[in-house]
């Protein structure tokens, strides 16, 4: 589902953030993604959601070539990759139920088909009840489940989550990797980036270890 | 299940989704003037600055306009007065009218004489008194030549006078058709003026509609990006920016319309109340079904042109670094 083929990710200004990256996730997974700050994870999901393309090497995704995708194609890739950011990225005017529904009103989809998928994601991150909500009336807990709920609204295969427990507190970054566990139970495959360790040890699944740039521990799979 | 995503992951094409395409313009095109009304005051104000400078060369067309119509009432006068010597009767007149249906230059004589000219001052009004007091009548016998066509350019026109003044009869002579003829250059260069004034002005159009579509790019910069990391297309993004701009465009001509047909409203009396001292009418024409038509025509494509120069350089889609 996943593979990356001797990727270099080289900034102007920072220098190299990524050397010589190699892996492969199979579908399905749920793989954790550590490393000090600084060690490239982020730019590896970055990566993956065409926020940045590779200096050099191979990104592929769901048979996808990431390096060579056309522009045009990007936002489609998009839509197949879900995306979780550890500030949330809310749009702070737009109720709950807006936030969730953008993917879908993005893609298209009829007015009466959001309704039925939102409310599903919702119901699926228990915030049902807070559709009418606007963001900053909610919790951090609650607002990253919100992104949660997008990021899973048009059911992609892939989902990508950079640090999403970094401003919770760990009962509720518990709650939120419990969350994980569920999508990847209907097979959807995962990689999260995060530097609680103590959580990553408990939920015995692959990780991959970046020391500046460098993959240096590979836990599991191929 | 496989197989279900990596079909929906194609792009869809416009032929195969027409719906959904449909759809997204209808949801768009409401959205778009939905949230222009939510903010009415600076909605407002672009749509005034727009409907302002759109009614200036629409309210000096309208001007141009209708003195050609009141210009074009005076296309029958004569082309020259001729007046005759005041001792020249009327029946000396006729024969002197005679000779000159016979010159090849002139399609028409018509007689006036003096009990007709008199007549003709006294229904212009307020010489009764005058008049009164001259007793005898003081007014000569004038012939209305009206040349042929092709021999009223102002070489010929001055040619013709000179014959005509050496006519043992003729006292003087009048050209009608000169000051007519200085009337219609006027005219002509204000229509122009109008014509430059209205591009110079669409021009600003063009600036106040992509500035403002430029501000709100800014001002939703965050949603923007959202949006991108959620899938949208730059097509998805781009277009309530573009119908914003159209619908500041309509509601701009429809303003600039709406002040140029109160302005020809307001007008109407005191235009009437000249007329009248002319022992005339004149109705004001507003803007014609046309000339509508060409108003909101070109601030609807103003608009879009300038949200699309807006758009082209904000606007460029998702880009990886």
């Amino acid at each position: 589902m996943i593979r990356f083929e001797h990727v270099f990710k080289r900034y102007p200004e920072r220098g190299e953030a990524l050397s010589d990256v190699s892996f492969e996730m199979n579908v399905g997974e749920m793989a954790f993604l550590t490393g000090h700050s600084g060690a490239g994870k982020s730019t590896l999901l970055r990566l993956l959601g065409l926020l940045e393309r590779p200096t050099r090497g191979q990104v592929v995704v769901h048979g996808r070539n990431l390096a060579s995708l056309p522009r045009g194609q990007i936002p489609f890739h998009r839509r197949q990759v879900g995306m979780i950011f550890q500030d949330y990225r809310l749009l702070p005017d737009r109720s709950v139920f807006d936030n969730v529904a953008l993917p879908l009103v993005v893609a298209g989809l009829p007015h009466k088909d959001i309704g039925r998928r939102v409310r599903a994601a919702l119901d699926q991150v228990g915030l049902l009840k807070r559709e009418r909500a606007t963001p900053s009336a909610l919790s951090g807990g609650e607002q990253q489940r919100v992104g949660i709920a997008r990021a899973v609204v048009a059911r992609p295969p892939v989902l990508l989550a950079d640090e999403p427990t970094g401003n919770l507190d760990p009962d509720l970054s518990r709650e939120i990797f419990e969350l994980f566990e569920r999508f990847h139970a209907v097979g959807v495959t995962l990689l999260i980036a995060t530097h609680d360790l103590s959580l990553v040890r408990s939920m015995s699944h692959r990780t991959f270890t970046l020391h500046d740039g460098r993959l240096v521990k590979d836990s599991g799979g191929h | 299940m496989a197989k279900r995503r990596a079909q929906r992951s194609r792009a869809p094409g416009l032929l195969e989704r027409p719906g959904i395409w449909f759809n997204q313009h209808l949801q768009s095109i409401v959205a778009t003037l939905g949230r222009l009304f939510d903010t009415p005051l600076p909605t407002g104000m672009t749509v005034a600055v727009i409907g302002i400078s759109l009614s200036l060369p629409a309210a000096l067309y309208v001007l141009t306009d209708n003195l050609r119509t009141m210009a074009g009432g005076w296309d029958q006068t004569a082309a020259v007065s001729l007046f005759l010597q005041y001792e020249t009767s009327d029946s000396a007149a006729a024969v002197v009218a005679d000779k000159l249906r016979g010159w090849p230059e002139i399609a028409q004589v018509q007689l006036v004489t003096r009990e007709q000219a008199l007549a003709e001052f006294r229904a212009l009004g307020g010489f009764e008194a005058a008049l009164e007091q001259i007793k005898t009548n003081p007014l000569p016998v004038v012939l209305a030549i009206y040349p042929r066509t092709a021999d009223s350019t102002p070489a010929r026109m001055e040619a013709l006078q000179t014959k005509l003044l050496a006519l043992p009869e003729a006292d003087f002579t009048r050209m009608d058709t000169l000051w007519l003829q200085r009337f219609q250059a006027i005219l002509d260069l204000v229509q122009s003026a109008a014509l430059l004034l209205g591009g110079l002005l669409g021009m600003g159009v063009l600036l106040i509609v992509g500035n403002t579509i430029r501000l709100e790019i800014l001002n939703r910069r965050n949603e923007i990006e959202i949006m991108e990391l959620v899938g949208a297309t730059a097509a998805f993004i781009r277009r309530p920016f573009l119908y914003a701009g159209v619908w500041y465009g309509l509601l701009g001509g429809l303003t600039a319309w709406l002040l140029v047909s109160l302005a020809v409203l307001l007008l109407q009396h005191p235009v009437s109340r000249l007329a009248s001292l002319y022992r005339s009418e004149f109705p004001l024409s507003g803007l014609g079904l046309a000339a509508t038509g060409v108003i909101l025509a070109s601030s609807i494509l103003l608009g879009l042109i300038g949200s699309w120069i807006a758009v082209n350089r904000h606007l460029r889609g998702a880009e990886p670094g």
